[in-house]
């Protein structure tokens, strides 16, 4: 495949409150703390939406938000990728309790905010943009696999590509089921042209290689606290700036993200 | 966008396991729907149920994937030669370079819905009994498919409400496009669950009767299930008289509500217009429409807005959800496996149950079914989230292929 460009990221992680305090960490400028992520998430939403929207959907809203504040984009011209591990377990475990009761009290609210792209949609009515978004699902890979898709969709129509990775922490009975440490959301701007760009990235599905991790034991402990940040050792070697391949799981085989071209 | 063939595709829905069981109830206009009598649900509607999902025991080493959606999904394989079709694929191309890419809104979350009746008891979730990865998430449908054939390539499931399997064409596409697959395993399937029964009841938009698309007095959805899989590929060393294919894909958002779509029928115009513009088609060369036709007042009048505003009141149009009830995320596979029957046989559907047109809407419904040459369908697919997607199939006269 060709190669994509990265234009803007955005984070939201434990001890991670943007990029920003993502590149002076990774270059080992501050120390890190994993703290959990803020309560309080900055979004686009109108206050009485934001206010009847999940964590989920404002864990994804708010990394987009970020992108907004840093690197403004015209909504209309992008592409939106949502990318989500299982999507929206507070909901599922509210409408299940819900179901189980007499009457079964089901929220009209809550089940249409239950469906894997209701992040999606909000961003497109607060947004205003008429553009395609796609929703999808690769359980512990979904991160890999979002990529993937987000530089497919440019290359294939010349467009850029917003990528929105997230998943929240589970309410019990579920997080037993899936243990996830944090929150985490994490956004890229993709482009096909390197005007502007952090990097470069070339793409590709490769075989039997080894999934990059982080020398840093405090890194390799935030890597493992949500399925979306095995992501962190690519973000590491954007922050540094390293020309380098990073490996992730991509189902049954790799992705290999090679990084290069960084900008002054 | 180059033309794919369907070179193998097969549907199992309320109507019947396999496209001729589907065929001849689409000719004998034999609705799939019943009132309803899922587990103790007691809700006042009409389902189209899938009776031998509960039956199908998935195969050795598949234990941890049974579950309602995967059974539907297995016993939707078992037709049409389907299997068979994808080890010939497996024979020509590498093992991962044939993409799964899989359509479903809920995948198999009754069995967690199932579990949570038990924890009032003191009871827990437990691992042993519940799968979450294999049963309750949603990449479950797309990881089953994939291991089921032994394939390793490019797999994803989409989850974009009731668009997801329509999606899954324009997905396919792209990566095989980019070079990343040779072909690709599309479809779509969801089965009967409490969350979108009592959700759908709840926003109040479950007809107590069979839905009735377009008619005057329709009061909302069907609830159905089904599973419908498609083989594309982009060359075929046999293109026979008979070869479906996708000629083009549209997809757009709304921007106006999660589950009403926009008043004018904006995003589904933007839709419709990319899918027939990338088939370079104009919309007099649609010979036939599958809408949507959900049967709720809203939806079916914003979708005759935008089919009215396109192709005027002359090209034909009927949904064929009164058969199968509304498939949610398996509805964009089902209607293009049935879009692809319709041009094999030369048949337009009617507009089943539909019994007094409302006289306000404009689109050319078929109240009849019609048998006459078909060599285009335009197929749409609006989801909640303002999540639209339309398809153009075609035979080997329908367009430039």
């Amino acid at each position: 495949m060709k190669p994509i460009y990265l234009k803007a990221v955005s984070i939201i992680a434990p001890g991670i409150k943007n990029w920003k305090e993502a590149k002076a960490l990774f270059n080992e400028e501050i120390a890190y703390e994993a703290q959990a992520v803020t309560k309080k998430l900055e979004t686009f939403l109108a206050p009485n939406t934001q206010r009847r929207a999940s964590r989920n959907i404002q864990l994804a809203l708010a990394s987009v938000q970020q992108l907004r504040l840093d690197s403004p984009f015209d909504s209309e011209k992008l592409l939106y990728v949502f990318t989500s591990c299982n999507g929206d377990l507070t909901i599922f475990h509210q409408i299940s309790s819900a179901l189980n009761l007499p009457g079964h009290p089901v929220s009209p609210t809550k089940f249409h905010n239950s469906v894997h792209n209701a992040p999606a949609g909000y961003t497109s009515i607060a947004l205003n943009t008429q553009s395609p978004s796609t929703s999808i699902a690769s359980f512990q890979d979904s991160f890999a696999n979002g990529l993937l898709e987000a530089t497919v969709q440019s290359l294939s129509t010349q467009k850029d590509c917003l990528l929105v990775a997230y998943d929240e922490i589970p309410p019990e009975p579920l997080l037993s089921l899936f243990p996830v440490k944090a929150d985490f959301s994490c956004a890229f701007i993709l482009s096909t042209s390197a005007e502007n760009s952090l990097c470069r990235l070339d793409i590709s599905i490769t075989k039997g290689q080894k999934i990059s991790s982080m020398n840093n034991s405090q890194f390799e402990r935030l890597r493992h606290c949500n399925p979306q940040a095995k992501v962190i050792p690519l973000l590491h070697t954007i922050a540094c700036k390293e020309s380098q391949s990073i490996f992730m799981g991509y189902n049954q085989l790799q992705l290999k993200i090679k990084v290069s071209g960084f900008s002054q | 966008m180059q033309a794919l063939i369907l070179s193998n595709y097969t549907v199992t829905t309320a109507i019947g396991c396999g496209n001729q069981a589907n065929f001849n109830s689409l000719q004998q206009q034999k609705s799939g729907l019943i009132p309803n009598n899922f587990l103790n649900t007691e809700l006042n509607t009409w389902i189209g149920r899938i009776n031998a999902i509960e039956e199908q025991v998935l195969p050795d080493g598949f234990e941890n994937y049974q579950c309602r959606n995967n059974q539907l999904a297995y016993l939707t394989l078992q037709s049409d030669d389907f299997s068979n079709a994808i080890e010939q694929a497996k024979a020509k191309y590498d093992s991962d370079k044939i993409g799964v890419f899989l359509g479903t809104s809920t995948s198999g979350i009754l069995s967690t819905e199932l579990a949570y009746a038990e924890l009032h008891n003191g009871a827990f979730l437990n691992p042993d009994l519940l799968h979450f990865r294999e049963q309750h998430n949603n990449f479950s449908l797309a990881e089953f498919v994939q291991k089921y054939f032994g394939l390793c390539g490019p797999a994803q499931v989409i989850s974009t409400a009731c668009s997801s399997s329509a999606k899954v064409f324009a997905t396919a596409s792209k990566y095989i496009e980019m070079g990343l697959c040779d072909a690709a395993i599309v479809g779509g399937v969801d089965s009967l669950c409490l969350t979108t029964l009592y959700g759908f009841n709840s926003l109040e938009l479950l007809s107590d009767e069979v839905c009735r698309p377009y008619d005057q007095n329709r009061k909302g959805l069907s609830i159905g299930e089904a599973g419908a899989f498609a083989l594309l590929e982009k060359e075929n060393n046999e293109p026979q008289d008979s070869s479906i294919y996708l000629l083009g894909y549209g997809e757009s958002s709304d921007a106006y509500h999660m589950s009403s779509p926009h008043p004018d029928g904006l995003g589904a115009i933007k839709a419709i217009q990319s899918a027939i513009n990338m088939a370079k088609l104009s919309p007099e060369q649609i010979d036939y429409v599958n809408l949507h036709g959900t049967a709720t007042p809203v939806n079916d009048k914003v979708e005759d807005k935008a089919i009215f505003n396109i192709f005027g009141h002359t090209t034909k149009c009927s949904s064929t959800k009164g058969w199968t009830g509304h498939t949610l995320g398996a509805a964009g596979a089902v209607e293009a496996i049935f879009s692809a029957l319709c041009l094999k046989n030369n048949f337009l559907p009617a507009s089943l149950n539909t019994q007094q047109l409302d006289e306000t809407l404009k689109s050319n419904i078929l109240l009849d079914n019609n048998s006459q040459e078909l060599h285009t369908v335009l197929s749409n697919s609006f989801g909640f989230g303002g999540n639209n997607c339309s398809l153009v199939f075609a035979d080997n006269q329908g367009g430039q292929i």
